[in-house]
């Protein structure tokens, strides 16, 4: 049973692209993570385009009556999701480069292709 | 005449605020609403604010999606910032409006 799942646990790269309040997409990857992350997939998000805003804390959509995906994005380390990865030249692009509210890892273009290389599925969102 | 140009698109789709600037006119109005505010982030704002100043544009920006957003506190200091009120008057102020996304 052990050496099964072992076998069976895949490295998936989530890339999200969407901004926080823009639509559900951001939300259902989330979802994909959390259920993914139940079944023990090695998983690995990467934020880039708008998908960066994503991380700006203090975020309050309730005013246009929207909900908090920030909650639920900090809470993914808890389900045992810790690869974050965050694209450099978006977060330049807007100026946002510290002050997350997920630890994550900055990377560039190159180590960007190697993320896509190394991941048997790649999911985007 | 003075027209008022809705934007909602983010800076991540640049082809909306490049017809918006492109196709406005002198002493036009224009109004960041939905993901348009993240041009209210200074990185962001300095690409197009020469444009802007430029062709004497007015710049707004909705309040409650900074709010939203979270960058309510990162925006330029230079920027106005409108209600859903303020948003209503804006229309009535200008002779049309036109959205941009």
């Amino acid at each position: 049973m052990t050496s099964n799942s072992t076998k069976a646990r895949k490295k998936v790269l989530i890339i999200l692209t969407q901004s926080p309040c823009s639509g559900s997409l951001s939300r259902e990857a989330i979802d994909y993570c959390l259920a993914a992350a139940a079944f023990e997939q090695d998983l690995a998000l990467l934020f880039t385009g708008d998908a960066v805003l994503q991380l700006i804390k203090d975020q309050n959509p309730s005013v246009i009556n929207q909900k908090n995906l920030t909650k639920t994005l900090s809470a993914l380390p808890i389900y045992g999701i810790e690869k974050f990865y965050v694209d450099l030249s978006s977060l330049v692009k807007y100026g946002i480069n510290d002050n997350l509210c997920l630890p994550t890892i900055k990377v560039d273009a190159n180590e960007i292709s190697k993320l896509l290389t190394n991941a048997d599925t790649i999911l985007n969102f | 005449m003075k027209t008022l140009h809705i934007l909602s698109r983010s800076p991540e789709q640049p082809s909306a605020m490049d017809r918006c600037l492109k196709f406005s006119s002198k002493n036009d109005s224009l109004l960041l609403i939905e993901d348009g505010v993240y041009f209210a982030l200074p990185s962001t704002l300095s690409k197009i604010k020469q444009s802007l100043d430029a062709a004497n544009i007015t710049l707004y920006v909705l309040e409650q999606d900074l709010v939203a957003r979270g960058i309510h506190k990162q925006t330029d200091q230079s920027i106005q910032t409108v209600t859903y009120d303020g948003f209503v008057e804006l229309t009535a102020t200008h002779n049309k409006s036109s959205s941009w996304y």
